[in-house]
């Protein structure tokens, strides 16, 4: 279990406006990479973008996503909030990190991604951001962070 | 069946190991060896509980000579002498006293034969291996210490199908250990060995002997089932993969025990409104009312407000009739212990394909195992759903899905897992990428 897509890029993976850095994190995961990991409120927020709706349906009958126990998303996310510790209003995608196990997260939302990396918020493995903040284009910490071996934890 | 094991059987190349369940679903391209997969099922099934050589070319499984059962790669020239086969079962005792079977087929005289037979019975393992001028060879095992002995052999068994017992060829050698061959085995160690004999011929009898009626063989269907009649004559009810029978054992059930045939046909009803096929079932029967009158199938679909005309089997979609045989297996009373159903989706509607997926999750379990050759989505997409959901009593370990992978000149079985969640886990890269890619192409990203 180890790749989050941010409702905020999910149009840069799925459509409508593909990126070419999501759309080459899409071909990974179609080629059966490492699964997106689904869950929570961000499953809804995705469930928003009609592309990611077909997707996800045939790549959790591939085993190329796997859906997370909401219950379980909900409970991290509250005690993510009661906690306060959070830089982000994201507490919803970092604690389906902390359920999941996933360690790498396509976003361009700053405070998430510091949020991401903070190991007192995500613990174990370190968290990993995929971005397209600087460029759309593929580059080589895009192909690095994909090749890695680390993308999750236990 | 927990798991079973193949070596160079068709176009499984080395030895293989796959994980069955209550509901073990075959999934993956033409021409993989589901089919050959059900073959061997069956083919194990009659050496372990009936000891009888199996018929490879007994319908709906014709896989023809042993040249064409064993795994040939004439690529490289690559055809060994022997395939072997087996299966483990914890079914009926704690898991860890298992009962444990090895099969290796040889060719003898134009006969797919099971050469040697190993059992592995709780705490003793057995082994007959035939061999010549009349005498086989048996081996007994406990622990670290094993014995050799002398049986009558196989080949010379009391018939040309059957094979000989393995606790009478025990007890053979047992009794007749102060001859050359004789089994020298101490009393002690041969009491443990009774015992575990004992344990083996009551997995056997279980299995062999029907517990209030319910049938004892397998049911193996065809693909394509028989064609509907008009008007059926009523026939002999002798069992066929097509489910010819079938017309006439509904009419014969209607006829000789109404309170069974009312039960069949609530179930019956049942799945035909959940799969939208049919509300009501009838035989309508002519003339006289003994077994020798004609008679006919009738279905009714009720719309909103009206029942509708009932309408022959033959007036109505394929779908119906080609299903009628595959639904009556599952849900008569005295059901088979085991079902290998190739392709049961074959003509149904998407909808109805699912309401088969949730009949399964329904009828499989410790006492009846379903094997399933599918191609449809939507069968598996509805025992995900309805193991996730709990609408089953099925648990996520209670289904398999077995996916076989083509290689370069053989196949690979994959053991496919399913969470709480419904998620499907241990999946290889190959798995679903053709659906993969016609989802990438059909939102056009």
């Amino acid at each position: 279990m180890c790749v989050i897509v941010d409702a905020n890029v999910g149009h840069e993976v799925f459509g409508p406006s593909q990126s070419e850095a999501g759309e080459f994190l899409l071909s990974w995961l179609n080629q059966g990479g490492r699964p997106l990991v689904v869950g929570g409120r961000l499953l809804d927020e995705l469930g928003r973008n009609a592309g990611f709706v077909r997707w996800i349906r045939t790549a959790q009958r591939a085993g190329r996503a796997r859906r997370i126990s909401d219950e379980d998303v909900d409970a991290q996310t509250d005690a993510l909030q009661t906690q306060g510790i959070c830089r982000s209003n994201d507490e919803h995608v970092l604690a389906l990190a902390r359920v999941s196990g996933a360690r790498l997260l396509f976003t361009n939302d700053n405070a998430l991604q510091d949020d991401f990396r903070d190991r007192q918020i995500v613990r174990g493995t370190q968290g990993r951001i995929y971005t397209t903040q600087r460029s759309g284009d593929v580059s080589r910490t895009h192909r690095d962070l994909l090749s890695r071996r680390d993308l999750c934890d236990g | 069946m927990d798991s079973v094991t193949l070596k160079d059987f068709r176009c499984f190349r080395g030895e293989q190991t796959a994980r069955m369940a209550p509901l073990t679903l075959l999934v993956g391209e033409n021409s993989t060896g589901k089919t050959s997969f059900l073959a061997i099922l069956r083919a194990l099934w009659d050496v372990a509980v009936y000891e009888v050589v199996p018929d490879f070319r007994r319908e709906p499984y014709d896989l023809g000579a042993f040249s064409e059962i064993v795994y040939n790669d004439s690529s490289r020239g690559e055809q060994p002498d022997s395939f072997q086969a087996g299966f483990r079962d914890s079914s009926l005792e704690d898991s860890s006293e298992a009962v444990s079977f090895l099969f290796t087929f040889e060719d003898d005289d134009g006969v797919t034969f099971p050469v040697s037979r190993y059992v592995s019975a709780y705490h003793t393992w057995f082994e007959v291996a035939a061999g010549s001028d009349r005498i086989g060879k048996l081996r007994i095992g406990i622990e670290d210490r094993s014995w050799k002995g002398d049986c009558r052999s196989d080949r010379f068994g009391p018939s040309p199908v059957r094979l000989f017992p393995i606790d009478i060829a025990v007890w053979d050698a047992f009794h007749t250990a102060d001859r050359s061959g004789g089994l020298s085995i101490g009393e002690d160690d041969m009491e443990r060995v009774g015992d575990s004999l004992e344990r083996l011929l009551s997995w056997r009898r279980t299995r062999r002997h029907s517990i209030g009626g319910d049938a004892t063989v397998p049911f193996a269907s065809a693909p394509v089932r028989s064609k509907p009649q008009r008007t059926y004559d009523p026939s002999r009810l002798i069992p066929d993969p097509e489910g010819e029978y079938i017309p006439a054992y509904l009419s014969m059930m209607s006829r000789r025990d109404p309170d069974t045939w009312k039960g069949l046909r609530e179930n019956l009803e049942e799945f035909g409104s959940a799969s939208g096929l049919f509300d009501e079932i009838t035989i309508e029967s002519f003339g006289r009312t003994d077994d020798a009158a004609p008679f006919q199938i009738q279905i009714r679909k009720f719309g909103r407000k009206l029942k509708g005309n009932r309408r022959n089997l033959i007036d109505v979609g394929y779908g119906v009739s080609q299903t009628l045989p595959i639904i009556t297996e599952l849900l008569r009373p005295n059901a088979a212990p085991m079902f290998l159903l190739q392709q049961p989706e074959v003509h149904l509607h998407p909808s109805a394909q699912a309401a088969l997926g949730s009949l399964f999750c329904s009828i499989a379990g410790p006492d009846r195992q379903l094997v399933v050759e599918t191609h449809s989505d939507y069968i598996i997409d509805r025992v995900r759903m309805d193991v996730r959901d709990e609408k089953t009593d099925l648990k996520p370990e209670d289904v398999s899905i077995l996916y076989f992978e083509r290689g370069e000149s053989d196949v690979k079985i994959h053991s496919i897992r399913l969470d709480d969640l419904g998620n499907v886990l241990d999946a290889p890269d190959s798995y679903g990428a053709f659906f993969m890619e016609e989802t990438r192409r059909s939102i056009g990203i």
